[in-house]
């Protein structure tokens, strides 16, 4: 008969690599990328699906496939829970101040088809000394307003030489970008300033939880070739 | 285009994963001469081909970069004016396809079809820009437009 031995506690090694490298590593990734288009205050917010394009969700960034594991990591640290909601909220916020003032731009605000015609005059006026490279826009007239407004929630300084509505952009967008100043502008500034603390302090509290994880059952931060978790 | 999205992925949207990928806009400079040299064409067209071998590399990436890697290249298309032409296989030369494969083969097709103008083929493959000199058709390897002066 065999001498019955105690059962140790299984240590966990693959469920945590699973949450390191499918969650917190691309969260942490994607935060920094975050951090750095809102310190630019670019929020990348498209009027066609009225969201921040590379602003997004805290589960939108983990693979699809890899969201069992993301529920499973939430389960296992529910003080993340809270993070997590806290910048998805300021996140829908933010996107949806920046809706409210793309509408009240191109439907409420009775100065800015002026300020636009303007633009367009001075822009149509240097154009015959500025060189064949700079079309007119003058029938692109009922796109302006759209593509202006958008560049300016997204505080686009200047467009890429090749980009079709550079010329005009890039002659006018000092001028425009000062509306960024206007009072309805403030709660979108300050929105975006919250998120981006929430975003920078979430990354640091992740870094951390990583480190954590890593020291607590010897898992690298990132996959190493050769070292597995197997039995 | 391929390089173009590159150089936004990474600078601008700050996916340095992708750094490595980038063979020929290094610099600020780079990029904004060849976007200056791009500029001066009123009308710029790709072929499905092209999109094809995008799509290629893409796929080679990072599986949950890819949505947002697609983002970049729609909002590419539709921020510089970009047009596609069709160019069937059966159009093309059987011979030509062997040699320098259907993603080639498109481009100088689309050059032959534009005389009106001067069309240039913009590539990175020296076989393709012989190929379209032998043809009559005007192509710039992409180092040519990086180093043109503005």
């Amino acid at each position: 008969m065999s001498e019955r031995t105690e059962a140790t506690p299984k240590r966990q090694y693959r469920r945590v690599a699973a949450w390191i490298y499918t969650v917190v590593n691309p969260v942490i990734e994607s935060l920094q990328r975050e951090v750095m288009l809102l310190d630019s205050e670019n929020l990348t917010w498209r009027a066609s699906s009225s969201r921040c394009e590379y602003i997004k969700l805290i589960q939108e960034y983990v693979d699809v496939k890899q969201w069992p594991n993301y529920s499973d990591y939430q389960l296992e640290h529910r003080a993340f829970l809270e993070n997590f909601a806290e910048h998805d909220g300021n996140l829908k916020s933010l996107n949806g101040e920046a809706k409210g003032i793309y509408d009240w731009m191109l439907l409420s605000w009775k100065e800015y088809p002026v300020i636009i015609d303007e633009c367009l005059t001075a822009y149509e006026s240097a154009r015959p000394s500025m060189g064949p490279q700079f079309p007119s826009f003058t029938n692109s007239r009922p796109e302006l307003p759209k593509v202006a407004a958008e560049n300016i929630i997204n505080n686009i300084q200047s467009l890429p030489s090749h980009y079709v509505f550079a010329p005009f952009w890039n002659f006018a967008s000092r001028q425009l970008l000062q509306y960024r100043n206007h009072s309805n502008f403030q709660s979108l500034h300050s929105l975006r300033a919250m998120l981006g603390q929430i975003s920078s302090a979430l990354k640091a509290r992740l870094e951390d939880h990583r480190l954590f994880l890593s020291r607590e059952f010897d898992v690298p931060a990132a996959p190493v070739p050769g070292i597995t978790f197997g039995e | 285009m391929w390089e173009l999205v590159l150089y936004r992925a990474v600078n601008e949207l700050g996916f340095e994963k992708l750094r490595p990928e980038l063979s020929h806009l290094r610099t600020l400079s780079d990029y904004q001469r060849l976007s200056e040299f791009i500029a001066a064409f009123s009308r710029k067209i790709t072929t499905p081909q092209v999109v094809a071998e995008i799509s290629a590399k893409i796929v080679r990436t990072e599986e949950r970069g890819h949505g947002d890697l697609w983002g970049i290249i729609f909002n590419e298309f539709v921020s510089m004016g970009m047009d596609e032409a069709l160019i069937k296989l059966l159009e093309m030369a059987p011979e030509d396809v062997a040699k320098y494969h259907a993603v080639d083969v498109s481009l100088l097709k689309l050059g032959e079809s534009y005389d009106a103008g001067a069309p240039v083929v913009l590539s990175i493959d020296a076989s393709l820009i012989t190929r379209c000199g032998r043809s009559g058709v005007k192509a710039l390897d992409l180092w040519q437009a990086i180093a043109a002066d503005s």
